[in-house]
């Protein structure tokens, strides 16, 4: 033996007594504890599942569909007993529900009263799908509610698989029909194409249609334009007849009022030259008597002058009463002017006609010339009155005139008369010319109101058409457009007729045995046919490259507190580091290589793990703990025996939780995923995984490599830091703190 | 803190370094030291000491429990750092530099948690791991026979019977367990032994013979550093050569040396 391989007395030590031989049994035996009895428990659990009890209760009641008879509820509960998955125990709906409740079943699967209901609707015009209801309760386990859980979505896979058939042979049929209307639709499609061809030509000649409309009403809009201006032109005209015809109706009232007096004074005439017949005739007479009695004519002529007295007097006063008169026209015109001034036309042109007539009327100078006259008439009437005394007394000659004067008289009061009827026929006619002219005057008032709206008419006649000139442009460009997209909703309507046709034909033409065979594939379209590439058995193997290591950990944990990392005799010796280390180490080792054999024989021989690869899981195992020992030993070599055992623990924690042993890494918080790829036990976990399952690459050679590279580092640290322990110093000569 | 050091190197009899120097050149002196002393965070551990110790001598170190010993020698055998500011030359080279090549030629025996013999092993085995530290790694160690284990341990044992090499730890005498400590340590031949602790020989008549085997030692060519803790040890012990005595006082318990 080398000195270099030697163990010294590390282990020689516990060869003698009682409790040492039980200390190196357990170094060797702790690793199978961890590893062997955990992977014991926990070898199979979903292989005996049929061992879990748990409640089945069938609700259901049956239900007719196409005339036949459905139970899906006892189909599916006779299906789930004769299949044995899990121990079921049929029962009812409220033992059930104390069951599951206080733990006597860990689940309960309740089959409801419409389960076959809603199965047969599934072929039906409302189509539900059918539920079946699973109560947990994860107070009584919460992984065996998840292995109900994954053994539900079995039982769910296997009933819809018969249920979905048998709607989908229904929906095999509808697609039968649909392949006819496809064919219709495809002819349908066609002769939309040949309408839509037709509402095109219809909507190019609404294009040209609406092209020659917009053309007429340009026209149209000039022409309004022009009939614009003339109705201006009438209704200039018009207000001016009006004004015309109102001061026509003034004058014509004016001319009514002079006839009336001319009827009046020709009356007065007509009376005065009766008597004046009378009276010459009774001059005649009496010039004939007065010839004898001019005393008498004499007295007459004085009477004469006396009435011309009166008729001045009464002519005077009917002058006086023309101021008057003249005052209430102002008063009138003050009205029309402010009415004029509010913009009321009627009143103006009445002011206008107002003006007029009181302008025809005599001012103050033409009375006193008219009174002047009369003075002077009365004047020539008294000396008439002297003159027929004169006269009297010249009578003689006289009395043949006189009889004359009254033939002529009698002539004159005759003609007066014609006159006054005559003058009255005047008067007459000219008040009604008077009336006629104010009638006019309204016409004419109205005329041009009525021109003014004809104007403003015309107006907007010439804007309406103009814009029914540029609508219609625009609409013979949109009739254009719909010509265009017709043409192409023409091309559309094709390609779907062709698109029908081949829809038609892709649709298959099943016959009743295809329909049935297509149903059945599509019910449950995907199958999984898996394959593994490397395949672990059961739940213990698959957890087996967890626990293998874990084990190892700690059984090199407790290996580290019953020997010694750095065996203190050597330090007291000159050996190297090197020795030293190794002095350490190599008892170790042997205990670990120990640990390696009993836990893989047993879990190999005991358990039935089935090995891919037994040299190569040996070989990596054996890495496995030297490593482990190794990273420990140089844990506790460099931070001494009390914080390095902290170290180890607490290293074995973070282990425990990042070398996705259990749960794959990625599924775990990023801590965790950031330190999985610096622990030791993440490589050994996945190099086992490969030796163990099988699937040998790269990931085991990186654990090898990785694992080797630890081991070596791991005990150069050792080896110097052993080199310097041989140096003591006070804290390590007599020690704080002692573990 | 602890009270003052009183430290003193009493020559007990005149065996003084000019009378060897007669007959031979003299050999430089296994320990030089002046002003040598440790403090640790508890305060003053040794020292100071001012030390010149002639090669194959045999030096007593006497001190009560804490006051040091220990470190002292360990100190001296080149496997502990004294305060900065110390001078100290053992075997000729300097310390603590040169620490390695004073481990190789300075051997420690008796030392608590240090070279402790495990109960429940052999005779044989201690030896053979001793020596296969001892030899080059890629030398073989044979197992060791009553006769190699003979030649190795008669210079220590003297005329006393040498156990069997298939004894037990746990049959051996506390005497026997203390010379088999020596032994290990002398297996390393070297220049300069520390031996701590010869109290726990408790039996004063076979205290009498380590120290008697000691001397022998010493009078080999090894110098030897041994300590005690008993205040009249040196003087209770009869010598062929009264040894340098070296008493520490050093602190709350420390007794003033008599």
């Amino acid at each position: 033996m080398l000195s270099l391989t030697s163990t010294g007395t590390e282990l020689r030590r516990f060869r003698h007594g009682a409790l040492p031989r039980i200390a190196v049994a357990a170094m060797l035996l702790i690793p199978l504890l961890y590893g062997a009895l955990y992977l014991w428990a926990f070898w199979d659990p979903t292989g005996n599942l049929d061992k879990l009890p748990v409640a089945l209760v069938n609700a259901d009641r049956a239900a007719t569909a196409d005339g036949r008879s459905i139970d899906a509820g006892a189909d599916v509960s006779a299906e789930l007993l004769a299949s044995g998955d899990l121990d079921w125990v049929v029962t009812d709906a409220d033992d059930a529900a104390t069951g599951v409740s206080d733990g006597t079943y860990y689940f309960a699967l309740t089959i409801p009263a419409d389960f076959s209901t809603q199965i047969a609707s599934a072929g039906g015009d409302d189509p539900a799908a059918a539920e079946l209801m699973v109560t947990y309760n994860d107070a009584n386990s919460f992984l065996a509610s998840t292995l109900g859980k994954s053994a539900m979505a079995q039982v769910r896979t296997a009933v819809s698989d018969s249920v979905s058939e048998q709607a989908v042979d229904t929906v095999l049929v509808g697609l039968g029909s649909a392949r006819d209307g496809f064919a219709e639709a495809s002819d349908g499609a066609l002769t939309l194409t040949a309408a839509s061809g037709q509402l095109a030509d219809g909507a190019t000649q609404v294009a040209d249609g609406s092209g020659a409309l917009a053309d007429g009403a340009a026209s149209a809009a000039a022409g309004a334009s022009t009939l614009a201006a003339g109705a201006g032109d009438l209704a200039d005209g018009a207000t001016a007849a009006a004004a015309g015809s109102s001061k026509l109706a003034a004058g014509a009232s004016s001319a009514a009022t002079g006839s009336a007096q001319l009827a009046t004074g020709a009356a007065t005439a007509a009376s005065g030259a009766a008597t004046l017949s009378t009276g010459a005739t009774a001059v005649a007479d009496g010039t004939a008597t007065a010839a004898s009695s001019s005393a008498q004519l004499a007295t007459g002529a004085t009477q004469v002058a006396g009435g011309v007295d009166e008729t001045v007097a009464s002519v005077g006063a009917l002058a006086g009463k023309l101021p008057a008169l003249s005052a209430g026209l102002t008063s009138i015109g003050q009205y029309l002017g402010a009415q004029a001034s509010a913009g009321d036309v009627t009143a103006a042109a009445l002011l206008t006609g107002l003006q007029t007539a009181t302008a025809a009327l005599p001012d103050a100078d033409a009375l006193a010339t008219m009174q002047a006259d009369l003075a002077t008439l009365d004047a020539g009437a008294n000396d008439v009155a002297t003159g027929a005394t004169a006269l009297s007394t010249g009578l003689d000659p006289l009395v043949a005139g006189t009889r004359e004067v009254a033939t002529g008289a009698d002539a004159l009061a005759t003609g007066t008369s014609a006159l006054s009827t005559g003058a009255g026929t005047l008067a007459t006619g000219t008040s009604a010319l008077s009336t006629g002219a104010s009638t006019l005057a309204a016409g004419n008032g109205v005329l041009a109101a009525g021109a003014g709206q004809v104007f403003a008419g015309a107006g907007q006649l010439a804007d309406g058409t103009g814009t029914l000139a540029a609508g219609s442009t625009t609409l013979a460009d949109g009739a254009g457009q719909v010509a265009d997209g017709v043409g192409q909703v023409g091309g559309g309507t094709q390609t779907l007729a062709d698109a029908l046709r081949s829809g038609a034909d892709q649709i298959p033409a099943d016959s009743a045995a295809q329909q049935t065979q297509r149903a059945s594939v599509l019910s449950s379209p995907v199958s999984i046919d898996s394959t593994d590439s490397a395949q672990a058995e059961g739940f213990g193997e698959g957890f087996a490259p967890f626990f293998i290591p874990l084990a190892l950990f700690v059984g090199a944990l407790i290996t580290w507190l019953l020997l010694r990392p750095v065996p203190p005799r050597a330090l007291g010796t000159p050996a190297s580091g090197w020795r030293t280390a190794l002095a350490g180490y190599l008892p170790a080792l042997a205990i670990g290589v120990g640990q390696v054999a009993i836990m893989l024989a047993v879990i190999h021989v005991g358990l039935g793990l089935q090995l891919a690869s037994v040299a190569g899981t040996i070989a990596f195992t054996l890495l496995i703990v030297a490593a482990f020992l190794a990273l420990q030993q140089m844990l506790n070599a460099v931070f001494g025996p009390a914080a390095g055992k902290v170290m180890i623990l607490a290293l074995l924690m973070l282990q425990l939780a990042s070398s996705g042993g259990t749960y794959p890494v990625e599924t775990t918080p990023a801590f965790f995923q950031v330190i999985h790829p610096l622990l030791p036990m993440s490589y050994a976990v996945s190099g086992l995984r490969e030796v163990i399952t099988g699937g040998i690459d790269a990931r085991l050679w990186t654990a090898v490599a990785y694992l080797a590279v630890l081991l070596a580092v791991s005990l150069a640290l050792t080896a110097w830091r052993a080199g310097r322990m041989r140096t003591w110093t006070l804290g390590r000569l007599h020690p704080v703190l002692e573990i | 803190m602890s009270n003052p050091t009183s430290t003193e190197l009493t020559p007990i009899a005149a065996a003084e370094p000019d009378e060897a120097a007669v007959d031979s050149p003299e050999p430089p002196p296994a320990v030089v030291a002046t002003g040598l002393a440790l403090h640790g965070s508890r305060g003053l551990v040794y020292g100071p000491v001012d030390l010149v110790l002639p090669a194959a001598s045999l030096l007593v170190v006497q001190g009560t429990q804490g006051a040091g010993r220990s470190s002292l020698l360990l100190t001296l055998a080149g496997r502990m750092v004294p305060d900065r500011g110390a001078r100290l030359t053992v075997l000729g080279l300097d310390l603590p530099r040169a620490r390695t090549q004073v481990q190789r030629r300075a051997a420690i025996a008796g030392f608590a948690g240090i070279d402790d013999l495990d109960e429940s092993v052999r005779v044989s085995d201690l030896v053979r791991e001793r020596l296969a530290w001892l030899t080059p790694w890629y030398h073989r160690v044979p197992p060791v026979t009553q006769r190699a284990f003979a030649a190795h341990a008669s210079a220590v044992w003297g005329d006393r019977p040498i156990p069997r090499v298939g004894s037990m730890i746990w049959d051996l005498d506390e005497i026997d367990v203390m010379l088999l400590r020596i032994t290990l340590a002398m297996a390393q031949r070297p220049d300069l032994l520390v031996v701590d602790d010869i109290d726990q020989v408790r039996d004063g008549v076979r205290r009498q013979f380590v120290w008697t085997r000691l001397e022998a030692i010493a009078a080999a060519g090894t110098t030897v550093i041994a300590s005690v803790s008993s205040l009249g040890e040196a003087a209770a012990m009869s010598w062929v050569v009264p040894p340098q005595q070296l008493h520490l006082s050093t602190g709350p318990h420390a007794i003033a040396a008599a």
